[in-house]
């Protein structure tokens, strides 16, 4: 091991190292946990409040809270994934370019107030939770998609064009075929956005649980212990989430060289 | 056979088949979800008064508009509170937001800034601030806020809450949050509104849904409600049990959100998915149910009676008139090195409000101040709810809004001072229980001790206000005979067989029922007792009688003026509750029936 290998600008380390330095990192920052913790007065809660906090969550059924978030992202994300990707792919007409050019233009808008409208249009509370997360990830799939079409080079084109490709085969091999890798990495990079949506559009219905209204209920008492113990969950949940995506893309696209 | 060798679909099928294996056993060998049981509370409930107070006081001019000079070079403290008009009498002593010229508080030498804030979290983080640079050895942060004002049945939510944060941070006792006094209460302002047959017939409400901020003062009072005629309440937003009174967490904890699920519930079919329970256990079945009813505040309540037509206010803290004195909390560490400006504050409130309690000018220039103060709406909206209005629609009345302000006397009052009787400990006590036993947003997971009474509220300041006009109080005029009936609930008060002796393990019982009859102070009382079939049907009657006189002396010796029961009767064993075959069933039936009458 050559310690002075790690403090040298673009220097490569062998697996083995690169786990040691991570593993180092954790620990100093575990460390730094338990000291900056351990003393009468403390910012953060400590290990044990958050254990405390994690086991008694645990006990409640925080594992069908979490299905429970996972239900609705899913749902709501196939529902915006397949209305952003029709609106998307039919932006190069001219037609109806203004459509998707708009409704990126909308992720502007906020969700307050807005919903006593979609509480017209839908007649139950859990649709409406699902209708809010649906409306408010398009916006931002269909802006993320849209760079993606932008982003398409005209040789692509011109080449299947020379191939003899006609305007709609074009659309389908180099649009929509030739992007299909992008759209999984649009959805990856937009899953964030939704996940920290989660919090808000749970706190719509209390009742379907969730841990949006874990870390809500926890906040009102300011269980701190508890709000840590969530955080973590959700970050966790979320970069698996993360990972599965990046993983499926490798693995279902294998040319996709990003 | 060799993974690498594997086709893609194949490696894909069999890591498909191990996440759901392992996501499958994770859901289902984990704990399942937690579901609270319906329960009945025990009860209890009340009606208004007002008495025209005598004019005691010269009438003082009312503060300008001008800011104050004379308090400029004073150390400035904040305090913080929702946009509540029960808040007016404390907004007109300074004058506005910021003390001015004129004001009782620059008189008193304060000078204060009084910061409109809606949200609890909010108004909570501000006193975290000042208390962390109060920590820094900062004797008076500019940041946050030195105190906040909420309604006094949010105080044991707020102080549990809070006190287990500081003592978690700092350490168990360095810092503590107390009551040091209260300035207004809510008088009608919030309410459980319903249709009109929840009024008449309270048991038709069992099995419906109401929407409020659960663990909000609004809850409180439905909740006071339903237990004031014996129905269970479900504790948990996530269920239904159409044996109980069901809630609906609002969205975003707005109690403007009570109203508006209400009105687009009944104006829009909207409804809920709730899972069924019964008896406590999930029945599997998820139900589809519309909001019947919402527990609100003003502008709330106008913005339903604007909306629907067929509703009314049902119960409010016109009724409960005890429960929502508007309660300033202060860190004591800070407040007891400032006592003086701690006690200024509350006495130019209290002569600020004896002012508003006796002359028009100052009740206009209170919702003057508290337009600007909480910049929204005029000053005859904030007048007129003040006052509470009355309104009618499709032949059925309701009224909007209503507070009151304290002065000298009514603070002593209140607080048990003067006459011994310490409604707001039994407002404090009694939502305690509701915490620990309705276990509202998963109070008790969340925190493990319920702050006492006696370690919350710290009276040492109120007591330093002296030299002023302390006012008269509002009182309560029992002499009138009362004619309806506003909740009847029966209280399984033991009694040993043949015997009027109350047993040990009902004082606790008692002690609730003392609590309610307090914060609902305005109300008349009739006691019925009753007994199984032993024994001779005369002597059954005498010793029902009996019960309900022991009852009435128990209440009579804890500080209920004995012009509060207005009837005592026996009805021996002709109405039993339960079967008399059995052991429980007599039990059952050796009871007192109290009903409040208005």
């Amino acid at each position: 091991m050559e310690l002075k290998k790690w403090f040298r600008p673009f220097e490569t380390v062998n697996q083995r190292q690169g786990l040691l330095i991570g593993g180092i990192w954790l620990v100093l920052v575990l460390g730094y946990w338990f000291l900056s913790s351990a003393g009468a007065k403390h910012l953060f809660p400590t290990p044990g409040q958050v254990w405390e906090g994690f086991s008694s969550l645990y006990q409640e059924g925080l594992v069908v809270h979490v299905a429970s978030s996972l239900a609705l992202c899913l749902q709501a994300t196939l529902l915006s994934i397949v209305v952003s990707l029709v609106i998307v792919y039919l932006s190069p007409l001219p037609a109806l370019k203004p459509l998707a050019q708009t409704f990126s233009k909308l992720r502007y808008l906020p969700l307050t107030g807005i919903t006593f409208y979609l509480a017209i249009l839908v007649k139950d509370a859990r649709t409406m939770q699902i209708s809010v997360l649906f409306v408010f990830m398009s916006l931002y799939f269909i802006t993320s998609l849209l760079a993606v079409l932008k982003d398409i080079p005209t040789e692509e084109i011109d080449h299947a064009r020379s191939l003899k490709c006609s305007r709609w085969e074009v659309l389908w091999e180099v649009v929509i075929k030739g992007r299909m890798d992008y759209v999984v990495d649009v959805l990856r990079q937009n899953l964030a956005i939704t996940w920290m949506m989660l919090v808000t559009v749970e706190s719509i219905l209390v009742a379907a649980g969730g841990l949006g209204v874990l870390i809500k209920n926890s906040d009102k008492f300011m269980n701190h212990g508890r709000i840590v113990a969530l955080q973590l969950v959700i970050l966790l949940v979320g970069l698996l989430l993360d990972k599965v995506l990046h993983v499926a893309r490798k693995s279902f696209f294998k040319y996709s060289t990003f | 056979m060799k993974w690498s060798n594997l086709t893609f679909f194949s490696k894909t099928l069999i890591t498909v088949a191990i996440a759901a294996v392992v996501g499958g056993s994770v859901y289902f060998l984990s704990p399942g979800l937690r579901v609270d049981e319906s329960k009945k509370v025990d009860k209890l409930e009340v009606s208004d008064k007002d008495v025209n107070n005598v004019t005691t006081s010269a009438e003082l001019p009312v503060p300008g508009d001008e800011a104050s000079t004379e308090v400029a070079s004073k150390p400035l403290v904040r305090i913080a509170g929702y946009a509540w008009n029960a808040q007016s009498g404390i907004i007109v002593s300074n004058g506005g937001p910021k003390t001015t010229k004129g004001s009782i508080m620059e008189k008193n030498g304060v000078n204060l800034e009084i910061i409109r804030q809606d949200w609890l979290t909010e108004l909570r983080n501000l006193q975290m601030k000042f208390i962390e640079e109060l920590d820094k050895g900062n004797s008076f942060p500019k940041e946050g806020a030195a105190g906040i004002i909420i309604m006094g049945d949010g105080v044991p939510f707020y102080i549990s809450s809070a006190q287990q944060a500081l003592d978690d941070k700092y350490g168990a006792g360095k810092y503590q949050l107390q009551v040091v006094g209260a300035v207004g209460l809510s008088y009608g302002e919030d309410k459980l509104i319903g249709p009109p047959s929840w009024k008449m017939n309270p048991q038709s409400m069992k099995g419906a849904l109401v929407s409020a901020v659960i663990g909000d003062g609004d809850w409180v009072t439905a909740v006071n409600y339903a237990s004031a005629n014996g129905i269970k309440i479900n504790p948990d937003p996530a269920t239904y049990d159409a044996e109980a009174v069901n809630f609906l967490a609002s969205a975003n904890d707005d109690y403007i959100e009570s109203a508006k699920e209400l009105i687009k519930s009944q104006t829009q079919k909207w409804t809920v998915p709730l899972k069924e329970v019964k008896a406590g256990k999930l029945t599997g079945k998820t139900i589809d149910k519309k909001v019947d009813g919402c527990a609100t505040w003003t502008p709330g309540d106008k913005m339903v009676f604007d909306a629907l037509t067929g509703f009314t206010d049902v119960v409010s803290t016109k009724e409960f008139n005890n429960q929502m004195a508007t309660s300033i909390i202060f860190v004591r560490q800070w407040a007891e090195a400032n006592k003086d400006i701690v006690s200024n504050i509350l006495k130019s409130s209290y002569a600020a409000s004896n002012q508003m309690k006796q002359y028009e000018t100052w009740k206009k220039r209170a919702s003057e101040t508290t337009t600007k103060s909480f910049n929204m709406e005029t000053p005859e909206y904030w007048y007129n709810m003040f006052k509470g209005q009355q309104g009618e629609k499709g032949g059925i009345s309701y009224n909007m809004g209503g507070s009151r302000v304290f002065n000298l006397a009514d603070a002593n009052q209140y607080y048990g001072i003067t006459d011994g009787v310490n409604r707001y400990k039994a407002v404090y006590d009694q939502v305690s229980r509701y915490l620990k036993d309705l276990n509202p947003a998963g109070f008790n997971q969340n925190v493990k001790r319920i702050v006492p009474y006696e370690e919350a509220v710290n009276l040492s300041f109120l007591k330093e206000v002296k030299d002023i006009d302390a006012g008269a109080t509002y009182t309560t005029d029992y002499s009138k005979k009362a004619t309806s009936v506003m909740a009847s609930g029966e209280w399984r008060i033991n009694f040993d067989p043949g015997r009027a002796t109350i047993r040990p393990e009902a004082k606790d019982v008692l002690e609730q029922i003392y609590n309610l009859l307090v914060q609902a102070e305005d109300s008349k009382l009739e006691l019925v007792g009753h007994t199984d079939n032993t024994g001779t049907q005369d002597g059954n009657y005498s010793l029902s009688t009996a019960r309900a006189e022991a009852v009435k002396n128990y209440l009579i010796q804890k500080g209920i003026p004995a012009t509060r029961f207005q009837k005592i009767d026996g009805k021996g064993q002709d109405e039993p509750a339960a079967d008399n075959s059995t052991a429980a069933g007599k039990a059952k039936n050796r009871r007192v029936v109290i009903s409040l009458l208005k």
